[in-house]
């Protein structure tokens, strides 16, 4: 499973505990239409952090990090690049 | 005549009691009530299982079959996000098992005093101290009681004061200061019927956001069957809005969406008590021939569980000195203050963990949650906080706030609450110059 749709499907069983198959518009803005709140936006980043195995600094924790699900993806492309690297 | 008169048989005094009957120190602890008496307190932090320890009361815990606290969990106010943690996540030194107790303090009470009882301190019940006597050079020399009426004088070498919430000798020498940034305000019964059926959280105690500022409620589970359940808010907003107390509970209670389905059946089965005044500081702990233990001394908030763990270990560090004293027969204030400065300088972590807790309001998940916070956290909420230099979790909270407040676009921003940034405790003064 690659990384946005292991994000959706969290986002869709855990936060918005909606059906499975529940789509999410990729560039659609989570924050914005209240589909994440700051706390479903916390335990979303403790999903994260476990499931990729990377820190998220607390200045990090910032609407344009985590907008959509496009944004979270290159936010973390550039994570998990730098742990490679 | 006693060694040692202790005013009050709460927990604090007590436990004072055991250790100076341990030490061959007699002592008479005398309570104003006639226990079994109903009290607010009834969860405990892991770090008081060492004292239980040490008076020998773990087993009597047991026994009575106390129910067992291995966590906490907080709600968010809406979308039920929880938050939890364990106790076993962090080893405690010197403590085997992780967990503590919520308790009937009633029972308890009574329990711990009969302990105190059977290591050999005299208990008298149903008498309240008139007042603490001094000589010419401002020493304490005993105290005046009430007996049905009649004033009677009993001496000792030192008296205590573990009178509570009473502030017996606070108030009699007039060093008792609020604290003007918390004033909140407490409505709490006992309920039946709670849902408490999760398997790792339903014997947690829950911690439930409101929407009102520094808005909280506790749910602490006492039996099986009971459950108790407080909201605390500041007293403001209670007192502006409400005449019904009934009606303002469950006003507050419907605004957090996990606490009104756990509440759905719930029944109370006590009348709805009341709490105010929350937060004081005596501005001195000892004196010549005089030292006050517990919420004698100070109380911050009931946010944490603290309030029996500081009772319990004031009683022991107050122990140690009186020991001292007597060891040397010297009962002067310079024996005891390095008990002031060892319970103020704990009290004052307690109190800056508490400030900003209540400043970060709701976004304190954020150190729950986040690995690298949250063993700092799981042990301030053990309620390690004596004899360390330096506490990093405290520190990093700072600037965590400091971050969010200077950053434009932070998710946590709009949640701090209005406190001050500059969060020095107002009520952490020097003892007193004579």
């Amino acid at each position: 499973m690659n990384v946005k749709s292991a994000l959706e499907k969290y986002i869709v069983d855990e936060i918005m505990m909606a059906n499975d198959d529940t789509k999410i518009d990729p560039d659609e803005s989570l924050i914005s239409n209240g589909t994440l709140d700051s706390l479903g936006l916390l335990r979303l980043i403790a999903f994260i952090e476990e499931q990729f195995d990377v820190e998220v600094e607390d200045g990090e924790v910032v609407p344009d990090n985590f907008q959509s699900l496009n944004v979270m993806e290159s936010f973390l492309a550039g994570k998990l690049g730098s742990a490679i690297s | 005549m006693s060694d040692v008169i202790i005013i009050g048989g709460g927990p604090g005094g007590s436990a004072l009691g055991c250790y100076l009957s341990m030490a061959g120190i007699t002592n008479t602890i005398i309570e104003k009530a006639i226990h079994p008496r109903p009290h607010v307190g009834e969860s405990m932090v892991t770090s008081s299982t060492r004292v239980f320890e040490e008076i020998g009361f773990l087993p009597i815990l047991e026994r009575e079959g106390f129910v067992h606290k291995y966590g906490a969990s907080w709600h968010a106010s809406r979308n039920q996000h929880v938050f939890s943690i364990e106790f076993s996540e962090f080893p405690q030194e010197g403590i085997d098992q992780d967990y503590t107790y919520h308790v009937d303090r009633a029972q308890m009470d009574l329990l711990l005093l009969k302990r105190a009882e059977e290591l050999g301190s005299k208990i008298i019940q149903g008498v309240g101290v008139k007042k603490v006597l001094f000589n010419e050079n401002q020493q304490a020399t005993g105290v005046q009681i009430d007996v049905e009426g009649q004033m009677v004088e009993l001496n000792a070498k030192v008296v205590v004061d573990a009178s509570g919430r009473n502030t017996v000798l606070g108030r009699q020498l007039k060093i008792k200061k609020n604290d003007p940034l918390f004033n909140q305000y407490a409505v709490h019964a006992w309920f039946e019927n709670l849902d408490r059926s999760d398997e790792t959280t339903g014997d947690h105690i829950h911690i439930y956001f409101l929407e009102t500022e520094r808005g909280w409620v506790w749910q602490i589970p006492i039996t099986e069957g009971i459950t108790s359940v407080g909201v605390v808010v500041d007293k403001k907003v209670f007192k502006d809005l409400y005449a019904d107390t009934e009606q303002y509970f469950w006003d507050q209670v419907k605004t957090n969406d996990n606490l009104q389905m756990t509440m759905k059946n719930a029944r109370r089965i006590n009348e709805f008590k009341a709490e105010g005044d929350y937060s004081y500081s005596m501005s001195q702990f000892v004196g010549d021939g005089w030292l006050l233990v517990g919420d004698a001394a100070r109380f911050v908030d009931p946010i944490f569980s603290s309030g029996v763990s500081i009772a319990l270990y004031s009683a022991k560090f107050a122990s140690e000195r009186i020991i001292e004293a007597f060891e040397k027969s010297d009962f002067s204030k310079a024996v005891f203050e390095p008990y002031e400065t060892k319970l103020r300088a704990g009290a004052e972590i307690w109190y800056q963990f508490i400030l900003l807790y209540y400043k970060l309001l709701p976004s304190f998940t954020w150190f729950i949650r986040e690995p690298k916070h949250r063993l700092g956290v799981l042990r301030l909420l053990q309620g390690e906080v004596f004899d360390r230099d330096e506490v990093p979790v405290l520190d990093e909270m700072r600037k965590f706030i400091e971050m969010v407040e200077n950053q434009d676009n932070h998710i946590f921003k709009e949640q701090l609450s209005e406190l001050p940034t500059d969060l020095k405790d107002v009520l952490q003064l020097e003892p007193a110059a004579d």
